[in-house]
């Protein structure tokens, strides 16, 4: 047997001075000596180009920060900002929450965080050590990065990489939860914003551009919601870490139905300012749901006592007729819906109910449900007291954002649904499904958001109008969800058929079997397919400017450039493509690193 | 995750696209053909489908508003109809959905510098509206390269044009250097800001588009001793103006008529700032178009009397939606075909009597 320690860990490599490193990583060789010089060479050349492209006194940076209100929301009136920070705020809370509840408090040394460091600090003044003095501007040379700066950056990151170099000295055994140095990180970021200025457009008193833009520090009304944020988000993450110490487990259902809720919430109360008058919440929607949640703890009760147990199946099938009858009778939209819930109820009650304490469990989380549908339904059924003069109050990144976010959520279920219809036994279902998945995978997006946009109101009643908003999201929703569908499809191949011979052979049932069993191992093993796919869909949601809707890359890179009045930006594509470049690349290079880490923790690719 | 939770969250997902569903409510209406002013006055403002990202045409400023001068024509028919030019929804179309979009019933009015061609009036199912600016293709380039405002396509031979892929521009370039017999090597990108990056990288010798689009940009980049823009005269005519559905000739009316009193108040004088101070006694044509003697025309129509009172108050008349919208961009109404027809232009209105 050998010993355990070689097994775990090799030797470490011991430091052997800069000079030994190069000899024998660069110059090993003569012709591995001219390779390294060459790629340096490039390295520093390209760099140079790029840097210096991006200083150059012909970018017209302020085309971006002045347009940022644009970007983010595009025509939402200033007056209703407060309604777009609570949005903000509340998701990045909610994103605390989580990350406090679900965090592993996982350790870092500082030796490795001081070396994570000293390559940031290496990579930045090596940036600034090439970053050229002077730039071509139509043949002449000017100046852009003075040596004196040079010099200050210069000194600032070896003073910087001296003091990081002190700390990984003095205690390198030290660990620090990986958390807090985020947190660190964070809070520059949102300290910086208190001191950095920016490039901005001014306008004289007789509205002729100040020109050269001056560097402006950002406006209060950034500032300070920007701050009581990141204030909010800590105490969601020390309120989430003091929960998960507590050892309250059932509240991560809790946070699961908040994220289900929080955007929806926010569509329908928070972004869209309903005109909702409180007579309709009392005299209307308040009765409803009381009578609604009697109504189904009624049915709960009733529905196990032995008498009623033989004529179950009528009753369900009973209410069924019920809800088709009042689908197509000119009632209130909320009451259709309500009666079809109650008949979901009704069918799954008795499978369900079946204790007295789950029947009493069921109770409770159908009057919740009830009185948050009522709610929500009211909200989004009210008319918007924001006025735009767009057709849609979400535009810029906004939109981006909302299609995403619903069109990823709506997906992700009709996914596994399609993906185990595909796989049914039953031939109508597997039929069915193959159908849908094959018909949407085989036309191309762009082509669905035409139909959805334009074809369907030919095919839709005269007066029945959907948000074109909407739309967009049931189209992306469809259209990933297709692809998701075979990317779950897939994994459920890499199950052996050993998994469902076990489940069947300790008698679970067939939801039990796919809820437990298979899904589990199944989307285990697909998490890099269908992280690629997120990531796709949230970059395709820059297609629907193909139906006339404003968001992040088509404000980019059609609006700004047309802008000829005021302040005029007319032909700075440039600018405006970077700026979404690294827009986009800053998110989905977090959904990455956010799976990469998820992928460790299950130890995908281990076993 | 027991049983419980994946119900209620399955119930809640199922509503969630029924609740962000719009307003309507789907009591059984009968179904009746409403005229398009009926549509509009029901609704409470008008439709209308622009491009939202048009240099002088329709921009969207940095707050999100609208301005341009399809945008103020927008706003001059929400006046008309409403008497408050605000009562405006703009939805931005692309070249691509236009039309569909119109006669969907999307938009009520499409002003969308579109141009007015035969086959666009008479397939589609609509109707297009008198023109409110004269726009024609030109071609701009280096004066380095020999080029001059009185070059002609004779002079481009060898040379590379970019231009913007899908519209008639590309049509009507090779067209023109066909007929001319001078060989072009066309590069074709997918909107026009990309081929102005390409021409001022020196990867074409020329670029073009509707002379608008070219003044506007030469001004921006002050290059106005550097580029040329030519041929004098347009390789097409590019007459852009309001579109609306066929068959309705009262909205038709309401919309060419509120071009009309922007020409009228225009032809003699009244602008925003003197149209309360105007000696209509003196002016009886005036005096009936703004409802001042004698509104029955607008009555008539199923507008109020002062209908283009208010538009010609609210939003001004020809030459000020003409000045305020591009001027800026570098184009001006003298000597074009955007003049007066006094002074030999084409803008000339029937009179209103």
């Amino acid at each position: 047997m050998q010993d355990n320690k070689t097994l775990e860990s090799p030797p470490e490599i011991q430091f052997a001075g800069v000079s030994r490193w190069l000899k024998e990583n660069l110059f090993s060789s003569l012709s591995s000596s001219i390779l390294s010089l060459l790629s340096v060479a490039a390295v520093v050349s390209i760099f140079r180009a790029i840097i210096g492209f991006f200083i150059s006194p012909e970018r017209e940076w302020t085309a971006v920060t002045y347009n940022l209100q644009l970007y983010m929301v595009q025509a939402y009136p200033e007056s209703d900002f407060i309604r777009v920070w609570i949005t903000v705020g509340l998701l990045i809370s909610l994103l605390g929450l989580s990350w406090g509840f679900n965090s592993l408090k996982e350790k870092v040394v500082i030796k490795e965080w001081c070396d994570g460091l000293l390559k940031g600090i290496s990579s930045f003044l090596f940036i600034i050590l090439i970053a050229p003095t002077n730039v071509d501007v139509e043949g002449t040379s000017v100046e852009v990065f003075k040596n004196n700066t040079r010099y200050i950056c210069l000194a600032v990151g070896i003073g910087l990489i001296f003091a990081v170099y002190l700390l990984r000295k003095t205690s390198p055994k030290t660990e620090i939860i990986r958390d807090r140095i985020s947190f660190l990180y964070l809070s520059l970021l949102v300290g910086s914003i208190w001191i950095i200025k920016v490039p901005t457009v001014t306008f004289t008193s007789s509205n002729e551009r100040v020109d050269p833009d001056p560097f402006l520090p950002l406006a209060n009304t950034t500032t300070i919601p920007w701050t009581i944020i990141f204030g909010c988000m800590i105490f969601a993450y020390l309120i989430g870490t003091f929960l998960k110490a507590k050892g309250k487990n059932s509240m991560s259902r809790l946070i699961l139905s908040s994220w289900v809720l929080a955007p929806l919430v926010i569509v329908s109360w928070i972004y869209r300012k309903p005109d909702f008058g409180m007579s309709n919440i009392l005299t209307l929607d308040i009765p409803i749901a009381v009578a609604f949640s009697v109504l189904g703890i009624l049915a709960i009760r009733t529905l196990n006592k032995e008498k009623i147990v033989p004529y179950q199946r009528y009753i369900t099938y009973g209410m069924l007729a019920l809800t088709v009858v009042i689908f197509f009778l000119p009632v209130l939209r909320q009451l259709k819906i309500l009666f079809f819930i109650t008949w979901l109820l009704v069918s799954v009650a008795p499978t369900i109910a079946n204790s007295k304490e789950s029947a009493k469990n069921l109770s409770i989380v159908w009057s919740v449900t009830v009185f948050i549908l009522i709610l929500l339904m009211r909200g989004a059924s009210s008319e918007s007291l924001i006025v735009v003069p767009g057709s849609s109050i979400y535009g810029g990144f906004t939109l981006t954002w909302l299609i995403a976010f619903f069109g990823i959520a709506i997906s992700f279920p009709f996914g596994v649904i399609l993906a185990l219809g595909r796989t049914s036994k039953l031939p109508v279902i597997r039929i069915m499904c193959t159908a849908v998945i094959e018909l949407v995978r085989s036309v191309p997006f762009i082509t669905w958001l035409f139909f959805g946009s334009v074809m369907l109101t030919l095919f839709l009643p005269k007066g029945v109008e959907f948000d074109e908003v909407l739309r967009a999201i049931v189209v992306t929703a469809i259209f990933s969800s297709a692809y998701l569908a075979e990317n779950v499809r897939g994994g459920l191949q890499s199950i052996s058929n050993g998994q469902f011979e076990a489940a069947d052979a300790v008698g679970l049932s067939t939801l039990q079997r796919i809820t437990l069993i298979i899904m589990p191992q199944a989307l285990r093993a697909v998490i890099p397919p269908i992280v690629s796919q997120v990531i796709s869909l949230f970059k395709d949601t820059s297609l629907v400017a193909i139906v006339g809707l404003f968001d992040l890359l088509y404000i980019g890179s059609k609006v700004i450039p047309n802008q000829s009045q005021g302040a005029n930006f007319l032909g700075t594509i440039q600018e405006n493509i970077l700026f979404c470049a690294i827009f986009y690349w800053i998110f989905t290079y977090s959904f990455a690193r956010r799976s990469m880490k998820i992928e460790k923790r299950l130890g995908l690719g281990e076993r | 995750m027991n049983k419980k939770t994946i119900v209620s969250l399955l119930v809640l997902a199922l509503v969630a696209v029924a609740c962000a569903t719009d307003t309507t409510e789907d009591a059984a209406e009968v179904v009746v053909e409403l005229t398009t002013l009926e549509t509009v006055t029901e609704r409470g403002f008008l439709k209308c489908g622009v491009s939202g990202s048009a240099v002088a045409f329709s921009e969207t400023q940095a707050d999100g508003s609208v301005t341009g001068i399809d945008a103020d024509y927008c706003y001059a028919v929400a006046a008309a109809v409403f008497g408050d030019y605000s009562k405006v929804e703009f939805t931005a179309l692309t070249a691509a959905e236009r039309f569909t979009a119109l006669s969907a019933g999307e938009v009520d009015l499409l002003i969308r510098n579109t141009t007015w061609t035969q086959s666009r009036d008479t397939d589609l199912g609509n109707d297009f509206g008198p023109t409110t600016y004269y726009d024609g293709q030109q071609l701009m380039g280096r004066n380095a390269d020999g080029l001059s405002a009185s070059s002609t396509l004779g002079d481009i031979d060898g040379l590379r044009v970019c231009t913007n892929a899908g519209t008639t521009t590309e049509k009507n370039i090779t067209e023109g250097a066909g007929l001319a017999g001078a060989t072009i090597e066309l590069v074709t990108v997918e909107a026009f800001p990309e081929a102005m990056e390409k021409f001022k990288a020196g990867e074409c010798d020329l670029v073009t588009t509707d002379g608008s689009g070219l003044v506007g940009n030469r001004a921006k980049e002050d290059k106005m001793n550097d580029w040329a823009i030519f041929p004098a005269t347009p390789i097409s005519k590019e007459p852009l103006g309001p579109v609306y559905r066929s068959n309705d000739s009262q909205w038709a009316d309401i919309v060419n008529w509120t071009v009309y009193a922007t020409f009228i108040a225009d032809e003699y004088g009244v602008t925003r700032a003197n149209i309360d101070s105007f000696d209509y006694e003196a002016n009886p044509e005036m005096g009936r178009l703004t409802g001042k003697n004698d509104g029955e025309l607008q009555t008539s129509m199923g507008l109020t009397a002062d209908a283009y009172y208010n538009v010609i108050k609210q939003v001004g008349n020809y030459d000020e939606i003409y000045s305020k919208n591009l001027n800026p961009v570098g184009l001006y109404r003298e000597g074009s075909a955007n003049a007066p027809w006094t002074d030999g232009g084409l803008i000339y209105a029937p009179p209103a009597r």
